[in-house]
């Protein structure tokens, strides 16, 4: 009855290789290469599903006495398998012990952002899959004849072409929300932003944020500093990516503040997308009133492909009324 | 001997050190003396959590401190509550532990097949109700809203990851305590259990009612206040200048320190601050598990030159939080550098 066969080990590895690369925070971006990630599990988990027969998510009834002590063994082996993994994805992911793999934003920037997608994602796939993983680990394979009706499953999933097919499918549903979705934006401004200090000037701190794929995808974040005098508004910490346009104090350009300014959108949440051709630009019109707009495009995955344009525009005036930002 | 080594951890560093460590570092020893004398005895689960229905109270009761750890212990006043929490959890585990005659960790060899079925079946029936709650709650508030990323951020980086971790390692558990019926008396009753038996059940109560009784000290216990003046610094031009140091304190272990420490002088018209007695100055010292809020900082002199200054703060608690208390440090110096009022 128990077979232990190196292909249900094989899959089972390669989708613990699978979920440890979403789930751990090295490398700190997946730029896009996420998507082929989570397609090459879901390809693995059809084929995990199909080699166990399902009985990983079959209800008791149904089962005679001995396929249900399987199944019970597997989920007891599975849930301290999960907890495991629960623990250390939380201190790997959340607790600070490995600070210097997370490459991000300022904290106070990232706060809203919630969860990063691959994490999510790991975490799905571990809560989901491992019952199966251990069945197929230990190489659980059903009498012949008693599954006759689960065969069309089994055949599907045994093959290279149905696992493929699944991943493929998955790609292309990731392609059409992530390209047709609209997404959701959320502002945030700190003003006056105490952490700020300019002479004889009062700062704000600005935050714009899109979703992604209704936040399956994480956020799109883009970030200002801008500050008023009452003579004119200017960006600060902007560094010299940006040419401090005519009537901008000296430090609009100089110092380069990356925890305050990101010329463009901020690209540490490219794990299941990419992010490319990012730039802002600013101006300032004879009212003192700044005008800053930051772009970049959005692609569901490595390639430059069905992407969109995310464009967030700041307006300011000279006495620090926001007369656009969005 | 376990009483000599519970004077040893626990009392002497406190009587040595009163004030000085801080009573969750000497509440620490205790539950794990507590935890220690709890796992040395056999894990019957005696008269009460026999019963499923008090098996079930602690299923309810562990669910409630565990919802309170993600819901509540999120920063400032909440953040200083994940430790009381955590030692509730862990004392409410232990009496599960108890209840199920810790069957869920059990290993095959410790199980008969009746008992491993059960086993397996929990573990099967919790990874059910593990995958719904914990994937559920990060899927749903992934996708929900702005709001609702900004929740679970916030959760995972206050009390979650201890509510998760509890969900991970003891959800069998308390799924089995939850299903089991009572209990039937297999084995005759011994007349008389050890003295760990006995000890046990009393530690367990005892640890778990020590928060709530220094909580209480706070609002039964006097305000004590130590005052010290020193006019000696400077008596020079004319002028008489007063340094005053007072600490009011209420609670032991739980509570709050008032301190107010500053140089005023009079010069025979009016006394004013040289040091010590502003906004600024106004910072409760050493509060633990309470939430301090400032109801007056002023200091104002009067027409015949007499400089008044107030201190004075709600102290609430945060495991009796329907309680409150005021403190308040009050002081008045005359335009000719003596203090007159001191409460």
């Amino acid at each position: 009855m128990t077979r232990i066969t190196a292909p249900g080990r094989l899959i089972v590895v390669a989708t613990t290789v699978g979920t440890a690369l979403l789930a751990l925070p090295a490398p700190s971006r997946l730029n896009g290469y996420g998507l082929l990630i989570i397609a090459l599990l879901t390809g693995l988990d059809f084929a995990l599903v199909g080699r166990t027969r399902g009985l990983g998510f079959r209800p008791t009834r149904g089962l005679d006495e001995r396929l249900r002590q399987v199944r019970d063994r597997a989920y007891r082996i599975a849930f301290r398998l999960v907890g495991l993994g629960l623990v250390l994805t939380i201190a790997v992911r959340v607790l600070p012990i490995f600070p210097m793999l997370v490459e991000q934003a300022s904290q106070r920037d990232t706060l809203g952002d919630g969860i990063s997608p691959r994490v999510l994602f790991a975490v799905l796939e571990m809560l989901v899959f491992t019952p199966s993983m251990v069945l197929s680990w230990t190489g659980f394979d059903p009498a012949p004849g008693r599954w006759a009706r689960h065969q069309s499953l089994a055949a599907a999933s045994s093959g290279f072409a149905g696992p493929a097919l699944v991943a493929v499918a998955v790609v292309v549903a990731w392609v059409t929300l992530i390209s047709a979705g609209t997404p959701r934006s959320s502002t945030t401004n700190q003003t006056p932003d105490r952490d700020t200090s300019v002479d004889g000037a009062t700062c704000a701190h600005f935050v714009s944020r899109r979703d992604v794929g209704y936040g399956l995808g994480g956020v799109v974040r883009a970030r200002a500093e801008a500050c008023w005098n009452g003579k004119v508004a200017f960006l600060f910490g902007a560094g010299p990516s940006l040419p401090a346009p005519a009537g901008a104090p000296q430090y609009f350009s100089d110092p380069l503040l990356p925890d305050l300014m990101g010329c463009g959108l901020d690209t540490d949440q490219q794990d299941l997308v990419a992010i490319r051709g990012t730039s802002c630009s600013a101006s300032i019109d004879s009212a003192g009133t700044l005008h800053y707009r930051a772009w970049g495009h959005l692609f569901p995955g490595p390639l430059p492909f069905a992407g969109r344009e995310i464009r967030v525009e700041l307006i300011i005036d000279r006495n620090g009324r926001v007369i656009s930002f969005g | 001997m376990t009483g000599g080594v519970f004077m040893a951890v626990v009392l002497i560093p406190l009587l040595i050190l009163p004030g000085a460590v801080s009573w969750e570092v000497l509440y620490l020893p205790l539950v794990l003396a507590t935890m220690l004398v709890v796992r040395s005895v056999p894990a019957e689960p005696g008269a009460i959590l026999r019963r499923r229905t008090a098996r079930r109270l602690l299923v309810g009761l562990i669910t409630l401190t565990s919802v309170a750890l993600v819901t509540v212990a999120q920063g400032g006043a909440g953040q200083s509550s994940t430790g009381w929490l955590l030692i509730v959890l862990v004392l409410l585990d232990v009496a599960l532990g108890r209840g199920t005659r810790r069957l869920a960790a059990a290993t095959d060899e410790a199980v008969d097949e009746r008992e491993e079925e059960l086993r397996n079946r929990s573990h099967r029936i919790s990874y059910g109700i593990l995958a719904l709650v914990l994937g559920g709650a990060l899927l749903t508030s992934s996708c929900g809203s702005f709001a609702t990323r900004r929740w679970i951020w916030d959760a995972l980086h206050g009390g979650a990851p201890i509510a998760i971790a509890q969900l991970a390692f003891f959800l069998p558990a308390m799924t089995l305590a939850w299903l089991e019926p009572d209990a039937v008396d297999s084995e005759p009753r011994r007349g008389r259990g050890s003295r760990r038996e006995l000890l046990a059940p009393v530690m367990l109560v005892a640890t778990l009612l020590v928060p709530f009784v220094l909580a209480a000290t706070i609002f039964v216990l006097p305000v004590h206040t130590t005052t010290s003046t020193d006019s000696s610094p400077a008596q020079s031009g004319g002028r008489r200048c007063v340094e005053i140091e007072a600490r009011s304190s209420i609670g032991i272990g739980m509570g709050a320190v008032l301190p107010m420490h500053g140089v005023a002088c009079g010069d025979g018209t009016a006394a004013r601050e040289e040091w010590g007695f502003n906004q600024s100055d106004c910072n409760p010292h050493m509060t633990d598990s309470v939430t301090v809020i400032t109801r007056e900082c002023t200091r104002h002199t009067t027409a015949d030159g007499t400089m008044h200054f107030t201190y004075a703060v709600t102290v609430q608690s945060i495991m009796l939080p329907l309680f409150k208390r005021d403190l308040s440090l009050r002081i008045a110096i005359d335009r000719d550098g003596r203090v007159v009022e001191f409460s």
